[in-house]
């Protein structure tokens, strides 16, 4: 038995010294984002999207950006970094926090295809085009940031459908945690994309069905199980193209953010994204 | 596969993502071995409680309390105890910790309602007779437990703590709902930045495979060896 209490003790040594090697190390701010996002591209750095990534940041991912608010609020992280709309929408809809309103990053979003279908691409491109004024409609009638959110959000939520292998459908795949482009209303859903989902799949005489899952799933799941499109507020870039067709782009404002404590000041004398970059890359933690 | 090879090949060691790899094997590795351990601890003292003749109404009390834990740590999916404890219970208590500690602490907590009823079955499943028959030699229940009855216990037990363990190591792929980064989430961020799944999720399965083999045989030779005072083999 002896030799055994030895090994065992070994054992806890060993994972003792590695418990303490995890605790050590230089500290670093860590920045709360939304798996799978360009903005934890953009703090992780990504040769692929062209991000060089800060060594001075511990990123931390989350299924959401309000659960990344949420541990903001709780002091194990320090900001978060998410596309502009969406933070402006969170911060209105959490008290205590403020959106430093200098974009890190300049993005459009498109609708991602199917690589398999160019011809739905085709379509939607047209109706895209067709009806720009339509859609440029949605995108002011979710404006005011006070009522975009999906707390005090009052219109008629879009059902979801079913999916059935066997009918002309647009089967959409959105990740409804992104007020104001997508979010939950009930058993529907709402929001900017959401609402043009629904005017594309109108305009092509399809069946809207939407299928809500991970943000970092979407890309993937394009061509798989159904799915034709993905409608999530997906920044065009480079490294999605090589799997999935993008159409041309429908919303040209976006941008990524931090979101901070409402009482944080480190940001409040930067005017330029050089300065707020800057600014992070001094950060300590 | 050519073609997945080579984005897999750049992601995993010309960016890089390998050093992701190993801090999340070095994590998984954390949560299961420290959260076995609070659970054997954590663990054995619900199974004393359970197993000690009550005969005070304390220990009663204290008995129903352990229901109560099992009840819940048995009752509800390990995610859900992470989501509670993470963005609920911690954030209440105004505690700020880290994700990984939260979850090893989680972890070590779920284990030990599982790590109670195994003990608690194993020391029951001794022959009664062991007991009555240390107590006739004028031992007292402490002694009799820990020289007599414990040392035939943990042979019941430790297939079980093995199977444990293993199921522990799997369960920690789902650590990163609170953020964690472990050996799960650094394959399927690497699958994530270029969409290419193949080889990061077989890779990962192979992983767990090779992991849960150590394990076992290790857990098979310690068995070996407690075998080895049994007449019976």
């Amino acid at each position: 038995m002896n030799k055994f209490s030895k090994i065992v003790a070994l054992l806890m040594a060993v994972c003792f010294v590695v418990c303490l090697a995890s605790c050590g190390g230089d500290a670093k701010v860590k920045v709360g984002v939304q798996s799978g996002t360009t903005g934890y591209s953009f703090m992780a750095g990504d040769a692929d999207w062209g991000f060089d990534g800060f060594s001075n940041v511990e990123v931390a991912s989350y299924d959401n950006a309000g659960l990344a608010l949420k541990d903001v609020e709780a002091g194990n992280v320090k900001y978060v970094v998410i596309d502009a709309d969406v933070a402006k929408s969170l911060v209105a809809s959490n008290e205590g926090f403020k959106v430093i309103d200098i974009a890190l990053t300049t993005e459009s979003y498109g609708i991602a295809v199917d690589k398999n279908q160019p011809e739905l691409l085709e379509k939607i491109n047209g109706v895209l085009a067709d009806k720009a004024d339509d859609i440029t409609a949605i995108i002011d009638s979710y404006a005011n940031v006070d009522d975009n959110n999906s707390k005090d959000w009052a219109g008629t939520p879009i059902p979801a459908g079913t999916y059935d292998a066997n009918k002309d459908q647009l089967v959409v795949a959105t990740n409804a945690a992104f007020a104001p482009f997508e979010f939950v209303v009930g058993d529907g859903f709402a929001g900017i994309d959401m609402e043009i989902a629904k005017l594309v799949a109108d305009e092509l005489g399809m069946e809207l069905v939407i299928m809500n899952m991970d943000f970092e799933a979407i890309t993937g799941a394009l061509g798989k199980n159904g799915v034709d499109v993905g409608i999530a507020g997906m920044t065009i870039n480079a490294a999605r193209k090589k799997v999935v067709n993008f159409t041309d782009s429908y919303f040209t404002d976006a941008y990524q953010v931090i979101i901070a404590k409402a009482d944080d000041t480190t940001f409040d004398s930067c005017k330029t994204t050089e300065e707020v970059l800057d600014v992070l890359k001094g950060l300590k933690g | 596969m050519g073609a997945a090879w080579e984005v897999f090949y750049n992601k995993f060691i010309v960016y890089g993502g390998w050093k992701t790899v190993v801090d999340g094997l070095v994590v998984t590795l954390q949560i299961a071995v420290i959260g076995l351990i609070i659970g054997i601890l954590i663990g054995t003292l619900i199974a004393t409680v359970k197993v000690v003749p009550k005969r005070n109404p304390a220990l009663k009390v204290l008995s129903v309390i352990c229901d109560i834990y099992v009840g819940f740590f048995r009752g509800t999916p390990l995610v859900v105890q992470l989501l509670i404890g993470y963005f609920v219970l911690l954030p209440a208590l105004g505690l700020r910790v880290e994700a990984v500690y939260a979850a090893i602490v989680i972890y070590g907590m779920n284990s030990a309602a599982y790590v109670s009823e195994t003990m608690r079955s194993g020391i029951q499943a001794v022959d009664i007779g062991q007991m009555e028959a240390a107590r006739a030699l004028g031992l007292n229940y402490s002694t009799s437990m820990m020289k007599v009855v414990i040392p035939q216990a943990v042979k019941n037990i430790l297939p079980t703590l093995g199977n444990e363990f293993i199921s522990l190591i799997k369960e920690t792929s789902v650590a990163s709902f609170i953020s964690v980064v472990d050996v799960t989430k650094a394959f399927r961020q690497i699958g994530d930045s270029n969409y290419e799944y193949i080889i990061p999720y077989l890779m990962l399965a192979a992983i767990y495979l090779i992991l849960v083999m150590i394990i076992t045989l290790g857990v098979r030779l310690l068995e070996r060896r407690l075998r080895r005072s049994d007449r019976r083999s």
